[in-house]
């Protein structure tokens, strides 16, 4: 009994399960590449906040020694201004990095792989577009949040009062109040839940249709990412659960126990002030482990969301000289 | 590149089989749907031996005998019939359907015995029994991610493997228009299919079963390509009659496979 490769070929659609393990498989195969990726992207992140506060403490300190109180506000509102730049500025490098890990388990996918420097210098000139990108992802989901939270109120209220009313009437009032209430409550959450993972698997591979697709932009790549998956949202799902799950253990240990441990010590002592300290690394040390697996799933599902929908898999075979090895 | 691991297994019988394992993604995916099953399952349990401790509270005081016991005896009973259900949906799915679970089905996996036999009875009771060890503290993910064979404790125990389900099976049969197949028929006279190589076929294949799933513009575009591709390698200098380059692959597919069959020796 003995455990070998299979011979490389060109994968077709896969099913949920498989987009997920090709994504774990990618991430292995490249871990050093894809977290230091994760590592860059994070720092740019903390970068951003840490100018923010650099920049609010510096000019509150100067223009507060130049003219009092009202001169420190004012400075404070400058620094919060560019910092703000900086913060903003850091969160677009954020992106676009990270939309660089999914772009190269892409590339591997389709058997022509790039170096991380090659793939970054491809993506590096969109960056104002993945800033507007981020912005207009936002907006779509704040949008979704209200819209779907008015109506998951209405609903969840409906549903609430009605079954408040019935039980009351077949049991008692207390009784129905309690079944109302939580029928209500549970109904309104999960369908501000389902809007909201639901628009979300509708966007969810903008970001690499823009580090991977040449001379796309930022509305355009919603767009495709938007038609991609169409009809395949269950699939989505599937693959979001599973990843989810595989991301549990790594994130039990640097997110979960840390934070479990700050609930449990006294507040102001060291032992709390280092536990702290220490959970904000690990909790930093957790995203950027998990960052990686769900920018590879993101490649990953973009090349099978184009294999099925259009062929990918098909035009590639059909390749001269880039038949796969 | 491989991004599913294989495994070869020599039967008593010297014959050498080769497996897909079935992948982290996969297993996850399964014990998920599975576990939502279980959870209904327990759920309803929990919601009688609830609807039935208040129904004996209600009717407590009127009975002639003190309801303690009763109470007890439901609470055991539910907690028995909870652990049966956890651990026997897994064995009676696992026996009955060949290694397969409601959850292993919806993602084409099954488990079987690490000499390629099918998972019977004690291999699914070992693996139902240490499922919650291996659940635990994600033991079980380690294992799975970090060995070579994908196997978890309750896998060691029991010599089991979890692999794809049959991958290569052919999906539904494709329709060929009448047309097509005469055109094909014309073709098998005009061309050398061994031009064609059994990949060659297996990507007009792929390309039939799947078009009705791709965009109208990718179906055009694919379809070109490949016509394109195929006519050049078959010095096919001009088509016996004018027709669509979708019509030209299901020619081309009806006439290689009629070919094929008809060299084939008869058993």
């Amino acid at each position: 009994m003995d455990s070998s490769a299979t011979p490389g070929s060109q994968l077709g659609p896969l099913n949920p399960g498989d987009v997920v393990s090709a994504a774990i498989k990618l991430y292995r195969d490249r871990f050093k590449t894809f977290f230091m990726l994760a590592l860059m992207a994070t720092l740019w992140i903390v970068g951003g906040v840490v100018a923010l506060i650099l920049a609010i403490a510096i000019l509150v300190g100067i223009f507060g020694a130049i003219g009092g109180d009202i001169m420190a506000i004012i400075g404070g509102f400058i620094g919060f201004l560019v910092g703000m730049a900086a913060l903003i500025y850091g969160s677009a490098k954020y992106y676009s990095i990270s939309s660089v890990i999914g772009r190269l388990s892409f590339r591997d996918l389709i058997h022509d792989p790039e170096t991380s420097l090659d793939a970054r210098r491809q993506v590096a000139p969109k960056l104002a577009q993945f800033l507007l990108l981020g912005i207009l992802l936002g907006f779509a989901y704040i949008g979704t949040y209200i819209v779907v939270g008015l109506v998951a109120l209405i609903a969840g209220g409906s549903i609430g009062f009605l079954t408040a009313g019935i039980f009351s009437a077949l049991i008692n009032s207390t009784t129905g109040n309690v079944i109302g209430i939580l029928l209500g409550s549970l109904l309104g959450i999960a369908l501000l839940v389902i809007g909201l993972i639901w628009i979300f698997s509708k966007l969810f591979i903008a970001d690499v249709v823009l580090a991977i697709e040449p001379n796309r932009e930022a509305p355009e790549s919603i767009g495709r990412s938007w038609t991609l998956t169409n009809s395949a949202i269950w699939r989505i799902q599937i693959v979001f659960l599973a990843t989810f799950m595989i991301q549990l253990p790594i994130l039990s240990v640097t997110n979960y126990i840390p934070s479990i441990l700050i609930e449990v010590l006294p507040l102001g002592t060291v032992a709390y002030a280092m536990i702290y300290t220490l959970s904000l690394v690990l909790s930093l040390l957790g995203s950027m482990l998990v960052l990686p697996l769900w920018q590879a799933v993101k490649g990953v599902l973009y090349y099978d969301l184009c294999s099925r929908r259009e062929g990918l898999d098909l035009e590639l075979r059909n390749r001269p000289g880039k038949s796969p090895a | 590149m491989a991004l599913f691991n294989t495994i070869k297994i020599r039967t008593p019988e010297s014959v050498e089989l080769e497996f897909i394992l079935a992948g982290i993604g996969s297993r996850a995916v399964a014990l998920l749907v599975d576990y939502v099953m279980l959870g209904l399952g327990l759920m309803a349990i929990a919601v009688t031996y609830s609807f039935l401790t208040i129904q004996l509270f209600t009717i407590g005081e009127t009975l002639p005998f003190d309801i303690s016991t009763i109470r007890l005896w439901i609470a055991a009973i539910a907690l028995v019939l909870a652990f049966a259900v956890y651990i026997g949906y897994f064995v009676i799915f696992e026996t009955l359907w060949y290694g397969q679970t409601p959850g292993k089905r919806y993602t084409k996996i099954r488990v079987i015995r690490d000499d390629g036999q099918p998972e019977r009875l004690p291999q699914a009771t070992l693996r139902a029994l240490l499922r919650p060890v291996d659940d635990s503290l994600f033991i079980g993910f380690f294992c799975i991610l970090l060995s070579k064979n994908e196997k978890r404790i309750g896998d060691w125990l029991a010599g089991t493997l979890v692999i794809q389900n049959d991958p290569n099976v052919v999906g539904e049969t494709i329709q060929i228009p009448e047309r097509s197949q005469t055109i094909g028929r014309d073709l098998t006279t005009l061309v050398d299919f061994t031009a064609l190589s059994p990949d060659d076929f297996a990507t007009i294949r792929d390309f039939l079963q799947r078009r009705p799933a791709l965009s109208p513009k990718a179906r055009e575009q694919v379809s070109n390509q490949l016509a394109q591709r195929f006519r050049d390698q078959l010095e096919l200098q001009s088509l016996p009659t004018e027709m669509t380059t979708l019509t030209f692959l299901e020619a081309l597919y009806w006439g290689y496979q009629q070919q094929r069959d008809a060299e084939r020796p008869e058993v």
